[in-house]
């Protein structure tokens, strides 16, 4: 996945809820890139700015939400370079070389700075989303063959209502429901068989990127083992980007490329899967990934971060997990760590005055850090 | 975080609940001072409860008018409102704010007099169509079984039948007095109320506090008016204020066709006889204008109340900020709405209950 | 089906519940009803032997029959249509009066009913649509006090301007009759259009404001839902958002909401009858209430009640049409 190309740049993206002295700010200066065809895992508690970030790339924000600087360039695939030569899909194929050059012109886009028409015809188109809960997602009132096509009615209007309806009973095959279901409504369907369908519309138009915000918190966990084997499947089939968003670490160590994590809007650390897993650098990155039971690997006991994330409205000064963290310095309560690449790994980044360039001493070994988290839980009693 | 956009605030309450917790109580400081009495705490809570929410604020700022009105406008009235003089009919002037009618009777004077009975009688009837569909609805829905199909059974049939038409037909069979109005008004509207009260009592009836003073062997009765009950009083309130609208429509309706007792003043009866004694075709305008006005008036004060009641139970319905307006848009705007804080809301959502419990 | 048959049984229900607090009320009334009938019968010439047991029978005086017979005779002739006989309009039986004015009722009513809440229903989604916008704030304080109107007084206000004052509309009767004779002819159907616009127009503007704040209510709650986010992040055009997924699930509580209401449109509709003279039930109940004639109210108010239950029907069938959810399950 090293050399692929970027698809998603996201740089020094900031939102604020709220404008003046009373804003929020729930996401601070998080530059990040997704590559084609890579599962870029999103990591990180409730409030640390996870979805704000997915709103805001996908322009869904609502007020009092502002992104108050950043870009997000797209990339738009190289016209000579079909990666849908692999796919199946006659119908599309015409029909995509038409959007394509009366919408987005080639270059990289900022999408933050599209006009309304070139959003809408972004949308989808290149970008989709699959969201948490497919029942809450999918319009009650309409049966699912209606939702999947009128993406395919409003994208491709050239498209005639039997190319739709061929199109819709493929795409349903392909996440494994039958097409008869076609005409379903979502209360007729299953918890799983919903998401699937979720899946089914983001897949409609063969987008460069998916974004799977917690597409299987609200399932059982048979349910979500399926649907995450379906992605994978799926990913390798068509080959899309996708962005991950979930509070589940332990998941996206399985299933994501590269992962970045963050807390209190920034990213605190990024990534390879298995760099993480192995040499988790951050504290927090490292509290995290210890925070439950190792599958593999050798037995250990489970540690646990002291606390609770940050109220937004009043985040610690200078690094934000300094109260939590075992290992904390004088420093980190004043300076705002950067988030730098690291000399021991190529594709990591971490943003702690431990790693700095200009640290003294030695970066923590993973034995420290587990001994500095048992001292802390030892310290504060049963807390 | 399946929601769009959550809010920090409300997600960083739910996380730590320590600095939540802070800043309603440091704000209620000015009305907690421990010497203060209690009732003024109490008024304290009420204030804020009246003026966070321009819909409120507005609301009771006109039922406050016409309270007060009633209460006190009899005081500064000199002239009898139905004492026979000869100039009749006359347009506005100093002598007479707003003219005579056909006999004479100054039309001033029946406003405000009339402001006294029509206020006293709609709240009167509101309160009475409360306490049925209090009952009704706590009892059927606390009970549950055969008591509680039987009473949703007979609420859904009273919920068809056209409450006005059948206060018309029983009205005319009695004797025309006020009393017999309100307490046929009352038996006609209180369906609705009490559908609203058994849902509300179905969602609280299995709540912990409910068990574990069911599981203490405390007495049905005291179970619905002491643990129940209290909880409710944010619905009961709203259905009061759109009882009371109804109720003063239904009211000067019935007035209107001459059902009422014509020998009292009241706004209804002001219409009645403005309509029977053709003040149209005489144009005076001033005769039936007025009385129409005030209904509408303190309808809409009534109105905003329960809107803003509603604003405060469901925070989706709330003014989000914005950025760019019209000035005309924003003025209205500052007119009509105040955008709040969740933080904020929560607090008068509490104090809305500990005022009223 | 089996919710709709529920709401049947209900209806037939109501329907009955008031037939039999009709034939109640006069027996617990004060006073004997009968006697002021029969004086103002008796004023209209001799009062047959036929059309006195009659009167006897509806308000159970001077006979000899134990309540539950007399119970039995009433629902029998209420079967059998006849409601007796009416003394505003004597010698002529109540159902042939009401047979008379109830065309006229109706269609003043399904025309005013079918474009409030239209009209309603649209301008409130887009309140909701563009929320906090001098369009939505300005509507929100005139519908306010629209909201808490007195229908009869709005009629008379209409009267006064519009009809009497600047004279663009006939305000009373519902159509001219010196000019045109009632029947399929072109120039009964425009006078009687031009007298209903009047009538009409009060009624929507009346009721408008019912609708239209609980389409924009139901609208704002529905535009928070993640399907609507979903449809937007679809990049579908802002008008297939706003109507095929916001709308249409924000009109299902409205629909509710419209049955509930009905009652009260209908009661409002006799007020603004009587204001205009308008040739309908509520000019009828009027003329009824004004001579104490107690038939022809209570086959009023039992027609009342039968238009308000085929409203109801009507709007539950809708609801099955709107919502896919009520209707059968299919296995899931």
């Amino acid at each position: 996945m090293t050399g692929a190309a970027t698809v998603l740049d996201i740089r020094r993206l900031c939102v604020d809820y709220g404008v003046g002295e009373d804003a929020v700010h729930a996401v601070s200066d998080v530059s990040l890139t997704l590559r084609r065809g890579e599962i870029l895992g999103l990591a990180g508690e409730s409030g640390s700015g996870k979805s704000t970030l997915v709103f805001a790339i996908t322009r869904l924000l609502r007020p009092p939400a502002v992104i108050t600087g950043g870009e997000a360039i797209f990339f738009p695939r190289d016209a000579s370079a079909n990666k849908r030569q692999n796919g199946s899909f006659s119908v599309s194929e015409s029909s995509d070389a038409f959007i394509r050059d009366d919408a987005l012109t080639g270059g990289p886009t900022d999408i933050l700075r599209l006009s309304p028409a070139n959003l809408r015809a972004f949308r989808w188109n290149e970008l989709a989303i699959v969201f948490q809960s497919a029942m809450n997602s999918l319009n009650p009132i309409m049966p699912i063959s209606a939702q999947i096509m009128d993406v395919m009615r409003t994208h491709r209007p050239q498209m005639s209502a039997t190319e739709r309806k061929q199109r819709a009973a493929e795409l349903l095959r392909l996440v494994g429901i039958a097409p008869d279901r076609l005409g379903s409504y979502p209360h007729e369907l299953s918890g799983g068989m919903r998401q699937r369908v979720g899946i089914a519309i983001a897949l409609a138009l063969n987008p460069d990127i998916i974004i799977m915000d917690e597409p299987t918190t609200a399932l059982d966990v048979v349910m979500q083992r399926e649907i995450l084997n379906e992605i994978t499947r799926l990913r390798e089939q068509f080959n899309f980007a996708v962005l991950f968003i979930t509070h589940d670490l332990s998941l996206l160590l399985e299933i994501a490329d590269r992962v970045a994590i963050m807390y209190a809007g920034r990213i605190v650390e990024e990534g390879t899967q298995r760099d993480l897993y192995l040499h988790p650098r951050h504290p927090y990155s490292y509290g995290l990934i210890h925070s439950f039971p190792s599958l593999h690997g050798p037995r250990q006991r489970a540690i646990g971060i002291p606390g609770s994330p940050p109220d937004l409205r009043a985040v610690p000064s200078g690094c934000a997990f300094h109260p939590r963290c075992p290992l904390a310095m004088p420093v980190c309560t004043t300076a705002l760590p950067q988030l730098l690449p690291q000399p021991s790994a190529e594709q990591t980044r971490v943003a702690c005055h431990l790693y700095a360039p200009t640290a003294t001493g030695e970066p923590p070994t993973a034995d420290e850090m587990r001994a500095g988290y048992e001292a802390l839980a030892k310290g504060s009693g049963s807390l | 975080m399946n929601q769009a956009p959550p809010s920090p605030p409300s997600q960083a309450s739910q996380v730590s609940p320590a600095p939540q917790a802070a800043i309603p109580s440091a704000r209620a400081k000015p009305h907690t001072r421990p010497a203060t009495p209690r009732w003024f705490a109490l008024l304290g809570n009420l204030w804020r409860l009246l003026t966070t929410n321009r819909k409120i604020a507005t609301g009771s700022g006109i039922v406050g008018f016409f309270v007060l009105v009633a209460l006190f406008g009899p005081l500064f009235v000199h002239e009898s409102p139905l004492s026979y003089t000869l100039t009749i009919t006359q347009p506005p002037s100093a002598a007479h704010w707003l003219g005579t009618n056909q006999s004479g009777q100054d039309l001033f004077s029946q406003l405000v007099i009339g402001t006294r009975s029509s206020l006293f009688w709609s709240f009167l009837t509101g309160l009475i169509v409360v306490a049925i569909s209090v009952t009704v609805g706590l009892v059927g829905g606390f009970f549950g079984g055969i008591i509680d199909d039987a009473l949703s059974l007979v609420t859904s049939v009273f919920l068809v039948i056209p409450s006005f038409p059948l206060a018309i037909v029983a009205v005319q069979y009695f004797n025309h007095s006020t009393l017999t109005i309100a307490l046929v008004v009352a038996l006609t509207n209180w369906p609705w109320g009490a559908r609203v009260m058994r849902a509300q009592t179905l969602s609280i009836r299995n709540r912990e506090f409910v068990t574990a003073a069911r599981a203490s062997g405390e007495r049905a009765w005291r179970l619905i008016f002491f643990e129940i009950f209290p909880n409710e009083i944010a619905i009961v309130a709203a259905s009061f204020i759109t009882t009371t609208i109804q109720v003063l429509l239904a009211v000067a309706g019935l007035e209107f066709l001459g059902l009422g007792d014509t020998t009292t003043v009241s706004w209804g009866n002001t219409l009645y006889s403005a309509y029977s004694s053709s003040a149209l075709l005489q144009g005076a305008w001033w005769w039936f204008a007025p009385p129409g006005l005030c209904i509408a008036l303190l309808g809409s004060g009534l109105a905003l109340l329960n809107f803003g009641i509603d604003e405060i139970a469901d925070p989706r319905l709330r003014e989000l900020k914005r950025r760019a307006r019209s000035p005309f848009g924003k003025a209205l705007g500052r007119l009509w709405n105040r955008s709040a804080a969740p933080a904020e809301q929560s607090e008068h959502g509490q104090s809305a209950e500990g005022g009223a419990a | 089906m089996k919710r709709l048959l529920r709401r049947l049984g209900i209806y037939l229900l109501a329907i009955w519940a008031a037939v039999t607090v009709n034939f109640f009320l006069p027996r617990l009334a004060p006073g004997n009803p009968a006697d002021a009938v029969f004086f103002r019968l008796a004023q209209h010439g001799a009062v047959s032997a036929a059309t006195r047991k009659a009167l006897e029978a509806e308000f159970g005086v001077d006979t000899t029959d134990p309540l539950w017979l007399q119970y039995l005779h009433y629902l029998n002739n209420l079967l059998h249509g006849n409601l007796g006989v009416s003394i505003t309009y004597f010698p002529a039986n109540v159902s042939d009066v009401i047979a008379q004015n109830i065309g006229w009722t109706l269609a003043l009513l399904t025309m005013s009913v079918v474009i409030s809440f239209t009209l309603g229903t649209l301008i409130g989604v887009f309140m909701a649509w563009k929320r906090g916008s001098a369009l939505d704030t300005t509507l929100s304080s005139v519908m306010t006090f629209l909201y808490s109107i007195l229908y009869p007084w709005l009629a008379l206000v209409a009267v006064y301007f519009l009809g009497f004052k600047l004279g663009w509309f006939p305000f009373s009767d519902g159509y001219d009759s010196s000019t045109t004779t009632m029947g399929w002819n072109l120039d009964f159907i425009l006078s009687a259009a031009q007298h209903a616009v009047l009538p009409a127009l009060t009624l929507v503007v009346s009721t408008v404001a019912g609708w239209m704040l609980t389409m924009r209510n139901s609208m704002i709650t529905t535009l928070s839902e993640d399907y609507i986010l979903m449809a937007r992040a679809k990049g579908l055009t802002s008008r297939r958002v706003m109507f095929a997924y916001a709308a249409r699930n924000a009109l299902l509580p409205s629909v509710t909401g419209f049955a509930i209401a009905i009652g009260a449109v209908v009661g409002g509709q006799l007020l603004v009858e009587i204001v205009f003279s308008y040739p309908g039930i509520g000019f009828a109940l009027y003329q009824a209430i004004q001579n104490q004639d107690y038939a022809l109210a209570d086959g009023i108010l039992l027609l009342v009640i039968i238009v308000t239950v085929v409203m109801n029907l009507i709007v539950d069938l809708l609801y099955t049409v709107l919502d896919p959810r009520t209707r059968l399950e299919r296995t899931a």
